[in-house]
């Protein structure tokens, strides 16, 4: 009895320690780190020169969000984009979409980043405008400063104080959200009719 | 999820907590508080507080709310009318329309239905006991403003 009290305590103890620490690392609260939009020093300030067209995220943002994908494409300050873009892995977007946007994995959009349109992802952490729909099938993330006016579904929705939402949200388990498959070039959205129906009903 | 701190946060933002329906308590009617309260119980009815609501995680309200401040740590279905600020703690449910000036959802928490934020939803959201008017009005208004820049629209 002793015997097994001891394993319990020292070879359980030796195996279970190693866990917690990357449980940790994936707390929730960690999540609220890059404050990027509102904090006076972030850990990772964004750079704020408006002439850097191609400004690095927050490095926590990508850790948290994009684990699996690096960020592939960058969509810098006063770029304006008419159109679809489907980016393999993940997005920063500092400028101004108009039209569809689909990313396999994240979508980070700055705090003075805007999208008129549709938005397909896994994660979405939304520090600026979004005018329109997002979908995904992960996490949404809205920022301090984020404004969205239009419908979300995702699996997971966390908004921070300040933040503005006008439309609806739906969060069943079933959703079926899914994010642009790796490789997949044609994403027709799965399930929009649901959405356009909700948005029509409403104007 | 909601602790002492939670009760006294709802005590900082305005009055000391009045009401409380305890756990196991089923409420069926209208029912209007003065200052704060605390739901553990259930209500099936509306609920019109004006200062601040707790629902604690056992908590469930089937009815409008219309409030100041709400922080949700159990279940509402129907309606919050918030002028303040409405929370949504990780463990709440929320099914139906969320009218509030500010909103914070934490991670973990369900919410499905409408949110709107727009500003001329927020006279709606108004309570109309309001006892102490001027500070809630002036928060909301700085809100606003804030709002309104960041906005830049």
């Amino acid at each position: 009895m002793k015997l097994t009290f001891l394993r319990r305590l020292f070879g359980d103890s030796a195996a279970s320690e190693p866990p917690p620490a990357p449980s940790h690392r994936r707390d929730p609260r960690d999540f609220e780190t890059p404050h990027f939009a509102t904090r006076p020093a972030p850990p990772n300030p964004k750079p704020v020169s408006p002439r850097t067209p191609t400004p690095q995220p927050p490095k926590n943002v990508m850790e948290e969000t994009g684990r699996s994908g690096d960020l592939n494409t960058i969509i810098g300050k006063g770029t304006v984009i008419d159109g679809t873009i489907k980016v393999q892995n993940s997005m920063r977007l500092d400028g101004r979409v108009t039209g569809h946007l689909l990313t396999t994995d994240a979508l980070v959009v700055g705090k003075d980043g805007e999208i008129r349109g549709e938005v397909r992802t896994k994660n979405a952490v939304i520090g600026g405008l979004v005018n329109g729909q997002i979908f995904a099938s992960g996490k949404v993330v809205l920022e301090s400063r984020a404004v969205l006016k239009g419908d979300i579904k995702t699996a997971k929705l966390m908004v921070n104080d300040g933040a503005r939402f006008d439309g609806n949200c739906s969060m069943s388990e079933d959703g079926g959200v899914k994010a642009l498959a790796h490789g997949q070039n044609s994403a027709e959205p799965a399930r929009a009719g649901e959405f356009s129906r909700s948005a029509a009903s409403r104007r | 999820m909601l602790t002492r701190k939670d009760n006294a946060e709802a005590e900082r933002s305005g009055g000391e907590l009045n009401t409380i329906i305890g756990r196991g308590s089923v409420f069926e009617g209208t029912l209007t508080v003065q200052s704060s309260l605390r739901v553990d119980g259930k209500v099936i009815g509306n609920v019109q507080v004006s200062d601040a609501l707790i629902v604690g995680k056992e908590g469930e309200i089937d009815g409008e709310v219309r409030v100041r401040n709400a922080i949700i740590g159990g279940r509402v279905r129907n309606r919050i009318l918030a002028s303040g600020k409405v929370v949504l703690e990780a463990k709440s449910v929320v099914h139906g329309e969320v009218k509030t000036s500010r909103l914070v959802i934490d991670e973990g928490a369900v919410f499905e239905g409408k949110c709107s934020m727009s500003d001329d939803d927020k006279a709606a959201a108004l309570p109309e006991n309001s006892s102490r008017g001027n500070r809630p009005v002036a928060m909301n208004m700085e809100v606003l403003s804030r709002h309104e820049a960041a906005a830049g629209r």
